[in-house]
């Protein structure tokens, strides 16, 4: 219980940081925002034309996109340079030589961040919400339970990869590029912008495949009530069984990086 | 003709003020406080040309924020400011053109690329003259020994590589002042002398005003003829080495090594006032005393009559020991003391 | 600082970073990869669109393509020789801007030219490629001065896209934190240009038109191209409003280098 009480504090400190710089903390939530707009009125202007997309309506997309926003900006940019800025400042050596693990730290930080972030990203998203007139949240309590459980899924899957993306840098200079490239796969493949149901076949299948689905499109489609039970279940278990690979798979890059640190000499 | 000058300087910063704990960052979220933490204030510097200045003082008692405002990296809060006869701040391309600069822990160095791939960069960007630049260049790698480092890249030099180079790169353009931050810092006793040898060098064959800020007071003593004490933001010496030590230092030391075991009590009854021991071994004592009132050798005879000495050894009074009681507050200067 | 010494020393700084980059050889790869990449997703992105939505607002898919062309060509040219600015942030936070104030040169030149972006690369090809291929499929009546105005909206939309996002680079010196989302955001924001502006609520094309004039960039030289409303010749405007941007931008960072308080020792 010791060993928890040490990521409690990371979760502590990181939500101090992250409220830190009052202007910086408004405007990096309300940024999360704005690249939504456009997307909004895209879609508004296209379901006009076309009421029935892809088996959606209009108020689907709405609560689709609603959802979308809120589960990209719970884990925003500043989880997202954490690590590859410790790596370029070389700040990195002072948190290796700490006793914790550098993996669960960073999430426990992520978290911190995102509880700091995630309480304005609520509320403001709430307001949106009502000021573009969603009114059909799911009315059953048990899709509730299967969203928020699809919620704290994305949430970890978000964190895996950005995390694995941050440990790149220790492989790479080319900073906004790599996050460039990151937010381009993971906007894509998560469904964030298009809903994965509209992709061609052999697009769907491979997104399927991937865990980046687990991260907008699983809990956005549960939310407008488009996902089957039996259906749900089985997304969980391929997204348990990501979350773990990716655990993994972190860890073993991180191993590859030490090595390439002690060998080098950062 | 003075070459920097300034009157009433001034610069201050604004700092948030918060309490610890998650809910002291919450408040400060809706209802902030600042504190203004004055850097530098009223600092009057008269600096004439061909002189080398240290800039002196403890850790964040404004050093290094003057010389940002002397080198036009910040802007003064107040004050009248002037270097090269103009203002560093809003001319600073100009200015640029007239000042060396060189901080100890920042390089002017490009990273990657091969020493001499830097040089020739900047002296683009300096716009120095080819037959200069060839004249200043070889006139460098001689005096600062930098034929070893010229091809290779900047990551790979040591500490002491990197400051002779960053110093050549500071003179390349034939600036009228050279401003040093930490220059020596982190720099082994060989490096440290050679650095020295070449400031003094470039002062006295080309006329370069220096301005050195340093914790090293051996830099200081050896290259600096001028020495100006700067505490919490404000002047508090300005006058040459050897009067700081003229005026504050009172005190001389004489360590004496006995033929027999020294009685310190026997030996202390027959000094007089402005004379006492300031520590005794068995067979080792020393003696401090007052020098405005004896000499040496006034000293070394009555302790003479007491104590049998076979060898003794004058210490002199070291600015090193004078200017630490000055940042441990023991000694205060103020213009009243004569 | 004179023109052509500014070319001079561009030119310079830029030769230089090439050499550099081409060091580390694996990393350039990778970045043109990741560019490359990027590019085809976007493309992916589009053909999902279009195969899903009937002509949204009377503007054809080739026509959409072609504003999204120009606009990926602008910003492939910016990533590639501007990138430094995207560093603004760790040069101010880190007090590493010294060292630009110091030397006899625009430090905002200094600043764009610290870093090449490789992944601009990728940008500019398929810029290129969308534009061509748009060419060939839409309607567009090629007089002389729509063929002149192709350059200059090139040039003039580089400088537009690099003023604002390199002003917006420069809240780093009110915004203190390590982590700014603001540059981002602005830069983002350069997605309404993407599509028509009639797209839009009254706000919302009023800044992109006028406070961050995106529009300038592709819609509004597409309507000028295609012919699509009589005002398009407004178009011609672009220049204006780029030199416009720079001085904006020129000021902004000026006025934030007077809070310049050097961190760091």
């Amino acid at each position: 219980m010791n060993s928890l009480k040490k990521y409690v504090r990371h979760v502590l400190c990181a939500i101090q940081e992250t409220t830190a710089y009052r202007a910086s903390y408004f405007i990096n939530i309300v940024s999360q925002f704005v690249s939504y707009i456009a997307i909004f009125f895209l879609w508004k202007a296209v379901f006009m034309a076309q009421p029935d997309i892809g088996g959606m309506a209009w108020k689907d997309m709405q609560g689709y996109l609603l959802i979308s926003l809120f589960a990209s900006a719970l884990i925003s940019g500043s989880s997202e340079f954490r690590v590859s800025r410790a790596i370029w400042t070389g700040n990195i050596a002072v948190e290796l030589v700490r006793p914790v693990d550098y993996q669960k730290a960073n999430f426990a930080i992520t978290v911190g961040n995102g509880i700091a972030e995630g309480v304005l990203v609520a509320a403001i998203g709430l307001v949106f919400a009502v000021l573009i007139g969603f009114t059909a949240p799911p009315e059953n309590p048990v899709t509730w339970l299967y969203f928020l459980l699809a919620l704290a899924f994305s949430f970890i899957t978000k964190f895996l990869i950005v995390y694995i993306f941050g440990l790149f840098t220790f492989w790479t200079t080319g900073g906004m590029g790599i996050s460039w490239f990151r937010r381009g796969i993971t906007d894509f493949f998560s469904g964030a912008i298009i809903p994965l149901s509209f992709f061609p076949a052999w697009l769907k299948t491979v997104s399927d495949i991937l865990p980046f689905r687990g991260i907008v499109s699983v809990p956005a489609t549960i939310f407008i009530g488009q996902m089957p039970e039996s259906q749900i279940l089985v997304t969980f278990a391929v997204e348990i069984a990501w979350i773990a690979g990716l655990w993994y798979i972190a860890r073993l890059i991180w191993h590859f990086a030490m090595r390439k640190v002690t060998i080098h000499g950062g | 003709m003075t070459v920097i000058e300034t009157k009433g300087l001034r610069k201050s910063f604004r700092s948030p003020l918060k309490k610890p704990g998650v809910s002291g960052a919450v408040r400060h979220l809706f209802r902030p406080e600042y504190r203004e933490i004055v850097a530098v204030m009223d600092v009057d510097l008269s600096i004439e040309a061909g002189e080398s200045v240290a800039y002196v003082g403890p850790n964040g008692a404004g050093k290094s924020t003057t010389i940002k405002m002397l080198t036009g990296i910040l802007l003064p809060s107040g004050g009248a400011i002037r270097v090269n006869g103009l203002h560093p701040y809003q001319e600073r391309m100009r200015n640029s053109k007239n000042i060396g600069v060189v901080f100890g822990q920042r390089t002017q160095l490009w990273w990657d690329i091969p020493v001499i791939e830097s040089f020739t960069l900047l002296r683009d960007i300096y716009e120095v003259p080819e037959k200069t630049y060839r004249e200043n260049l070889a006139y460098f790698t001689e005096m600062l020994g930098l034929e070893e480092i010229l091809h290779q890249s900047a990551r790979r030099l040591s500490l002491g590589q990197r400051m002779r180079a960053d110093l050549a790169v500071a003179l390349m353009h034939n600036p009228a002042i050279l401003f040093l931050d930490e220059p020596t810092i982190g720099l082994d006793v060989a490096v440290k002398e050679r650095i020295r040898e070449f400031l003094k060098a470039v002062n006295r064959e080309r006329s370069v005003t220096i301005l050195l800020t340093s914790h090293d007071l051996g830099d200081i003593e050896d290259v600096c003829r001028r020495l100006i004490i700067i505490d919490t933001g404000r002047i508090i010496y300005d006058g040459s080495i050897q009067g700081l030590l003229d005026r504050y230092v009172k005190e001389r030391s004489i360590r004496v090594t006995a033929g027999v075991k020294i009685d310190p009590a026997g030996a202390a009854r027959a000094l007089p006032a402005g004379v006492e021991i300031a520590g005794a071994g068995e067979r080792e004592m020393t003696i401090r005393f007052d020098r405005f009132r004896y000499t040496a050798r006034t000293v070394l005879e009555i302790i003479m009559q007491t104590v049998d000495v076979v060898d003794f050894q004058l210490e002199e009074p070291d600015i090193e020991r004078v200017v630490k009681n000055v940042y441990e507050g023991r000694l205060e200067l103020s213009d009243d003391e004569d | 600082m004179r023109l052509g010494r500014t070319l001079f020393l561009f030119s310079r700084f830029l030769a230089q970073n090439i050499k550099i980059k081409l060091e580390y050889k694996a990393d350039f790869i990778i970045m043109l990869f990741t560019g490359s990449a990027l590019q085809l997703l976007g493309l992916l992105f589009l053909g999902v669109l279009f195969s899903k939505i009937p002509p949204i607002q009377g503007w054809t898919m080739w026509e959409i393509v072609l504003i999204l062309a120009s606009i990926f060509f602008t910003e492939g040219v910016v990533s590639f020789a501007f990138e430094g600015m995207w560093r603004t942030v760790r040069l101010i936070n880190m007090g590493d801007l010294d060292r630009f104030l110091l030397r006899p040169v625009s430090p905002i030149l200094q600043i764009l030219v610290y870093d090449l972006g490789i992944h601009g690369i990728g940008n500019m090809v398929t810029g290129a490629v969308l534009f061509v291929l748009a060419l060939s499929r839409t309607q567009i009546v090629w007089t002389a001065d729509r063929i002149l105005y192709i350059p200059v909206l090139i040039v003039s939309a580089a400088a537009i896209r690099t003023a604002i996002s390199f002003a917006a680079n420069c809240s780093a010196f009110w915004l203190t934190s390590f982590y700014n989302a603001f540059p981002l955001m602005v830069h983002q924001m350069a997605d309404f240009a993407k599509y028509p502006s009639t797209l839009f609520t009254e706000p919302i094309r009023f800044l992109v038109t006028v406070v961050l004039p995106y529009a300038f960039i592709g819609y509004v030289p597409a309507v000028y191209l295609f012919n699509k409303e009589p005002w398009g010749v407004v178009a011609w405007l672009v220049p204006a409003v780029a030199l416009w941007c720079v001085v904006v931008a020129r000021s902004v960072f000026y006025r934030g280098l007077r809070r310049y308080d050097s961190p760091g020792n």
